[in-house]
């Protein structure tokens, strides 16, 4: 995923945005890289509405308009800026031909409506609820250990006892009883391979990036400013993370707010350090013709494609068939950006879009590592089961 | 007409190109009135014989004022009735207009009148170590122009699929000069061989116009290098369908120039040069169908794809000959024949006519219309061994130029009137079965025309649009004739 | 009639969903990059329609004459000399939910509406081939990207380097079915016969109306569904590349090479544009272009094995008698090129061309190829002539960013000359500068060729092309007396 080539205080120069060349390769997989015509679009939203105005050229052209002043907030407008789920797909590909950004562009110009109080009631929502209950799905703060009533162990609180690894659960995961599973399976697993860890319990406050995301970039920076504090206040050594969206801000958007002591790393980035180290290993086979489904978060915003991949070719009894767009060209599963508050329709489709292409794999269950891809492709139809990929691990581990 | 009013176009053509070049004799008249298709003879009241563009522009002016029918002549080879007058009016007479303007050595290209033939070209680009693709069936005498704006398909269309003729001059019905494509611009002049221009239909919808739309005078044409190596291959077989399979694999990669098939009639005219009694030995000793297949190219280069050519073969079990058993030199002369081609003129030898109908097929087609072909001829009493059967594939044989031919005796009323009726029969059968009729001439063009109407109305309104009184080559492709309300 | 009247009709054919009158959304169908430069006006759509199949454009052009309001459309709009940008307002049609596709292995065609992609039907080809199926594909053209619609790239004469051996693009359709400006359906080629077999040949009964999209800038019909050849694909491929420091000696070897018939594609291309495509990145650009000789002759060999094994040896040949420097196989690792271009697929790295400076344009036109070396020349001295240009300071040292091309058509039949520019269209500076150029460019243009896109805007058309423009506006008036396709883009004066 390229970086950023200007520094974020230029996002707003419209001479920026202007430097698209309407060459359409953001619309599509790289020509390279297709195998068919069905799945080699990209930009769920373009894909979807068909207006240039939804495609990242199109909100280029209008950036460079609000930039310069030149168009008011309508809820059009505001449809177009926010109807985007940030999959990062059209700076992903834009980089390989020209030099912008078109996805960091729309998110800037997401931080500059907020600012001007242009606030989409689901997201009004989403900012009530973080300032109530540092968590953007209106949950009690209590609520956020109720997954751990089912382990099979004692698990240490961070804020009590010194331990060195904290895992950082995320709300997501943490209060969607659909996604306890994936919280079990990873501190399952971090106990099996003896780790000393713990987590913050109803200290946990939310990573900022959904109000990131929707343009609340101060509320996100207070955050950062918060949690940076009170790791390093923990001295813990190491942050293992269950949440994509988690993952992304500490690691590459955390570091603008101030310095993190501690490394951050994802939970399956972590349990391959663990098998590789030999403390975990394979008691069972899973007999199951899988596919992996690259999140948007953890492959284009933060280049994690291979370990996941690499795991799942060791776990015993896996087949890992690809789907057609795979890492850098994968579909986003339509539930990030906000969208899914706003725009479920929109949201909906992109998932609806993505089990179609899992489906014509003859795979029986699609694999993520992301509780809103999870979550989101869960709740489409389909003949195959969506799993996360820790669950699968602790079927053959433990 | 009114008998001063004939007077009137005659002053005006001797005024125009001289009287040595009017012709008025009605014996000599004839051989603008006829040929050997089915096409209703009729003498024109005139014919011209301009020597420049110049001379034509003036003739379709005065005919425009005069309200008279044009009708061009090049070679007179079609053999489809193109030159034959609708009514009595002039016919332009091209064939003085003998000027090869440029051969352009390194595009490989020429510009030339109306009135070059393929054997005058075909000398003079030899020089250069260049070669003008022909065409089956159009005789060494023939217009080059005249052949290429019929989309008449080549030899060599199994490699060159792609218009050999780039741009035109022309002089419209209105007398207006045009030239298209780069032509038309000054900075063109020299070298006017991009047909890829601005509105490159504009340049496109005079081919295959029948003459109609207006009267080329000059054309850009693309030549082809004459390589050093050029080696004849036959290859017999037993059934159509596996001779179809075998050019399917020769021409997906590529080897090889020219290509056709031939069935033993036609093949054996084309190789004899003496006598009926030698095409009748010839025939006895061929097989049902034939390949004939050019290996051409530089020394090295041939070499390779005769290697491929034999890999082929040994993988698909098929027949490589250089010569053909009983026929002397059967190599040589179909080198010949490409060259400089005897066309049609050898297809004659047998009965002194032969009538052709122009087809393209999908290759999967070809033994059932092969079969309704023979069916026809056989409730005709009609012989089957009297039908020739030419088949050219086009690039990579996706698909087929398919000619049936009719052989006659000219002065056998009887028999005529039997092979007209089998030709007309036999073309709306292929035409139900599917067959394309892209040179839709005579009886054809109502044939095709009833059936693709919306294209015929489109071609009618740019007629109307480009000749208004209706003058050039009036009533060919099922425009309406003068003297009905047209458009 | 009101717009508003105009709209629910609009409605009525396409439904509510696919009409918008709203200016967020018709804003992004007025410009593109020339309009950046200021060089043509940037104007807005009254609307902006997606139809999704034949019937509805039909109706959409009968109610368009009834109200007599233009149509203008659009592929991907990055042709960058403004043809789908409208002169009055009037409907936009976009065809993105167009993108049916039928392939007919008998016949050896493909059909495309015009909504489909580039690189997803070539991906369809690709994948085909993989599971076992025939070996054959369509032309794909060039530039620009890899989601452009295969139909308006062939309509604008896009080339590809196998444009050698097939010729342009439009060379291998063989049938079209057009939406006329009165809302009949014409179908073109063998298409036309409804009893024929299918859509395997070009030739329609009678006179050639198949080139009616091709560079008319849509003036003359919409094309609903475009039927492609198919074609094998060989079993051996190499590609050939060498370099020179001048024109003239690679021109002399490619004269040779074009006689003999070797190479799919060839082509002779520019240090700048042969570094942007062989890099992944604007660095990487950069770095190459400062190691990299002038130009580079490039050969796409195909055929069997024993055919490109001989035709290497001939490049291999022609290279050492001009004194070309053949690249090493390990070289062209790095000087690539447009490699998918040059393998026979659809491409996504033309592109690339606008990294430099992302605004990419020049002057077209096609010539005999020895009239390639004075284009070259020619170009050449009115850069260094132009000293706003010239002395421009440029991210990638002036110098690199134009610079001569040229695709040979049909084995040196003609080949298309290209002298591209990159500029920073956010710098005044340098547009006034390229502004200047490309005037002077523009006038030579005419007096060195004829290109499809000679920019008619700025002369008088029928004074250049006489007889054959008025014969083209004539057929205009015939088929669109109200004048409601494209209007004023191909036809200024009407």
């Amino acid at each position: 995923m390229a970086k950023p080539k200007y520094p974020l205080e230029r996002y707003d120069n419209p001479a920026l945005a202007e430097k698209c060349a309407r060459c359409g390769t953001c619309r599509a997989v790289y020509a390279d890289n297709t195998s068919s015509v069905r799945f080699s679009y990209q930009c769920p939203s373009g894909t979807r509405y068909k207006f240039e105005s939804f495609y990242p050229a199109g909100r280029m052209y209008l950036a460079s308009e609000i930039y310069r002043g030149k168009l008011d907030w309508s809820e059009h407008l505001l449809k177009i800026m926010y109807a985007c789920t940030l999959c990062g797909s059209c700076s992903e590909l834009c980089s390989k031909v020209n030099i912008i950004t078109p996805c960091e562009i729309i998110e800037d110009i997401r931080t500059l409506s907020f600012s001007r109080g242009k606030i989409l009631p689901g997201h009004n929502t989403i900012i009530d609820s973080l300032r109530s209950y540092d968590n953007p799905w209106l949950q009690p703060r209590t609520s956020r250990t109720r997954w751990t009533k089912n382990l099979s162990f004692e698990i240490k609180d961070a804020t009590k006892e010194k331990v060195a690894v904290l895992y950082y659960v995320g709300c997501t995961t943490a209060l969607d009883p659909m996604l306890h599973g994936v919280a079990i399976a990873t501190a399952e697993l971090l106990h099996k391979a003896g780790i000393d860890f713990g987590i913050l319990e109803t200290k946990e406050r939310c990573c900022g990036s959904t109000a990131r995301r929707i343009g609340g970039k101060a509320i996100w920076d207070a955050y950062a400013k918060e949690n940076i504090r009170q790791f390093n206040d923990l001295g813990v050594k190491m942050i293992v993370t269950s949440c994509a969206g988690c993952y992304h801000t500490f690691f590459k958007e955390y570091p603008e707010s101030g310095e993190m002591k501690a490394e951050v790393i994802t939970g399956i980035q972590y349990i391959q350090t663990l098998i590789k180290e030999g403390r975990l290993s394979f008691k069972k086979e899973v007999e199951m013709k899988v596919t992996y489904h690259d999140p948007c978060h953890l492959g284009r915003h933060t280049g994690v494609y291979e370990e996941p991949r690499e795991i799942l070719s060791l776990i015993p009894g896996i087949e890992l068939v690809e789907m057609e767009r795979n890492r850098e060209f994968s579909w986003c599963c339509g539930g990030g950006g906000g969208v899914r508050s706003e725009f479920d329709e929109l949201s909906e489709y992109t998932g609806n879009e993505r089990m179609r292409e899992a489906e014509a794999t003859g795979a029986s269950t699609l694999i993520t590592h992301c509780p809103f891809c999870k979550s989101n492709l869960g709740r489409i139809e389909s003949s195959l089961g969506v799993l996360d990929i820790v669950e699968i691990l602790q079927q053959a581990v433990l | 007409m009114r008998e001063k009013a004939v007077e009137y176009i005659y002053d005006s053509l001797v005024d125009i190109v001289g009287k040595e070049n009017v012709v008025t004799e009605e014996r000599e008249l004839r051989k603008y009135g006829k040929d050997q298709s089915f096409t209703k003879p009729r003498n024109p009241l005139f014919a011209a014989k301009p020597a420049s563009m110049e001379e034509v522009q003036q003739i379709v002016m005065m005919a425009n004022r005069e309200r008279v029918a044009i009708f061009p002549y090049s070679s007179g080879t079609n053999l489809q009735g193109g030159h034959i007058p609708t009514e009595r009016g002039i016919t332009i007479d091209l064939s003085k207009m003998k000027r090869i303007h440029k051969i352009d050595t390194i595009s490989r290209n020429a510009i030339i009148e109306p009135g070059v033939t393929f054997a005058q070209l075909q000398d003079e680009v030899q020089k250069y170590g260049l070669k003008v693709l022909t065409a089956p069936g159009v005789p060494a005498y023939g217009s080059v122009l005249a052949t290429y704006l019929d989309l008449t398909p080549l030899y060599s269309w199994c490699l060159y699929s792609i218009w050999q003729l780039l741009n035109i001059e022309m002089v419209l019905p209105t007398g207006e000069i045009m030239k298209t494509g780069q032509w038309a611009v000054r900075s063109g002049a020299d070298t006017p061989f991009t047909w890829v221009t601005q509105f490159t239909v504009i340049n496109r919808m005079f081919i295959g116009a029948q003459g109609t739309y207006g009267v080329a005078t000059a054309g850009a044409i693309n030549l082809k290098t004459l390589h050093e190596v050029r080696k004849v291959i036959f290859i017999p077989f037993q059934t159509i369908e596996e001779a179809i399979k075998a050019v399917f694999e020769i021409r997906s990669v590529e080897i090889g120039e020219e290509t056709f098939i031939a069935n033993p009639l036609y093949l054996s005219l084309m190789l004899a040069d003496r006598s009926p009694e030698e095409f009748e030995t010839y025939r006895k000793n061929l097989s049902p169908w034939t390949v004939i297949l050019v290996i051409s190219g530089w020394q090295e280069e041939a070499a390779y794809q005769e290697e491929d050519l034999r890999e082929l073969a040994l993988n698909s079990k098929f027949e490589l000959l250089t010569e053909l058993p009983g026929i002397p030199d059967a190599g040589e002369k179909i080198l010949r024949e490409i060259l400089y081609p005897r066309g049609n003129d050898s297809q004659r030898l047998y009965k002194g006519v032969c009538n052709p109908i122009f087809t393209y097929v999908l290759p999967k087609q070809i033994w059932k219309l092969i079969g309704i072909t023979e069916q026809l001829a056989k409730e005709y009493q009609y012989p089957s061994r009297d039908i020739g059967f030419f088949l050219l594939p086009l690039d990579y044989a996706r698909g087929y130029y398919f000619e049936p031919s009719f052989h006659r005796n000219p002065e056998d009323i009887s028999e005529t009137e039997k092979v007209r009726t089998l030709f007309n029969r036999v073309s709306e059968a292929l035409f139900q079965e599917g067959a394309i009729f892209d040179r839709p001439y005579g009886a054809w063009a109502e044939m095709v025309y009833n059936n693709a109407g919306k294209f015929h109305r489109k071609i009618r309104e740019i007629k109307h649009m480009l000749d208004p009184e209706n003058i050039m080559n009036p009533g060919k492709l099922a425009f309406y004739r003068r003297g009905v309300i047209h458009g | 009639m009101s717009l508003k009247d105009i709209k629910n009709d609009l409605i009525n054919v396409v439904g509510n969903e696919w009409v918008s009158d709203r200016y967020e959304d018709r804003l992004p169908y007025s410009k593109d990059k020339v309009t950046a430069m200021g060089f043509l006006p940037s104007r807005m759509p009254d609307f902006v329609v997606m139809p999704k199949t034949t019937e509805q454009i039909q109706k959409i052009v009968v109610l368009a004459n009834r109200h007599k309001i233009p149509i203008n459309q659009i592929g991907a709009g990055v042709h960058l000399l403004c043809g789908s940008i409208p002169t009055t307002g009037g409907i936009t049609l976009d065809y993105k939910r167009m993108d049916g596709f039928w392939i007919d292995e008998d016949n050896m065609t493909v059909t495309l509406e015009p909504g489909v992609i580039a690189g997803g039907i070539s991906g369809e080809f690709r994948s085909r081939v993989r599971k076992g199926g025939k070996n054959v594909r369509p032309y794909f053209p060039g530039a620009p990207g890899s989601s452009t619609y295969i139909g308006a790239l062939i309509f604008a004469g896009i080339n590809k380097l196998v444009s050698n051996k097939l010729g342009q693009g439009m060379a291998t359709v063989t049938s079209l079915e057009m939406v006329m400006p009165d809302g009949s359906i014409l179908n073109t080629g063998s298409g036309a016969f409804p009893l024929g077999p299918g859509k395997f040949w070009q030739h329609g009964p009678g006179p050639d109306l198949t080139m009616l999209p091709f560079t008319s800038w849509g003036a003359y019909g919409i094309c609903t569904k475009m039927t492609m050849k198919l074609f094998p694909i060989q079993p051996g491929f190499m590609p050939f590349w060498a370099t020179y420091m001048a024109t003239e000696p690679a021109v002399e070897a490619a004269i040779e090479l074009l006689h003999r018939e070797v190479g799919t594609g060839l082509v002779i291309t520019t240090r700048w544009m042969h570094c942007a495509y062989s890099a992944t990145t604007r660095d990487e650009d950069f770095r190459l272009e400062r190691a990299a000789p002038k130009y580079f002759l490039g050969v796409a060999l195909e055929g069997t094995k024993r055919h490109v094994a001989h035709d290497l040896k001939v490049c291999q040949e022609m290279a050492k008698r001009t004194k070309g420097r053949i690249v090493p196989p390990e070289l062209i690792l790095v000087y690539g090129g447009p490699r998918a271009n040059i393998e026979g697929w659809a491409q996504g790295d033309s592109c690339r061309l606008m990294r430099h400076n992302p605004a990419l344009t020049g002057l077209y036109v096609y010539n005999p190829i020895d009239k390639f070396s004075e284009f070259a020349n020619i170009c050449d001295q009115t850069v260094l002539d132009t000293p706003e240009w010239r002395d421009y300071p440029n991210p990638g040292d002036g110098i690199y960013n134009c610079g001569a091309q040229m695709h040979s058509i049909l084995y040196g039949q003609y080949v298309l000359c290209e002298y591209s520019f990159s500029i920073d269209h956010d710098d005044p500076k340098h547009v006034t500068g390229f502004a200047k150029l490309i005037q002077k460019m523009g006038h030579l243009g005419w007096k060195m060729g004829q290109g499809p896109y000679a920019a008619l805007r700025e002369h008088e058309p029928a004074d250049l092309l006489g007889t054959f423009y008025d014969v083209a506006e004539r057929f205009k008036r015939l088929i669109d007396p109200n004048n409601i396709l494209n209007p004023g883009i191909a036809f200024p004066n009407l």
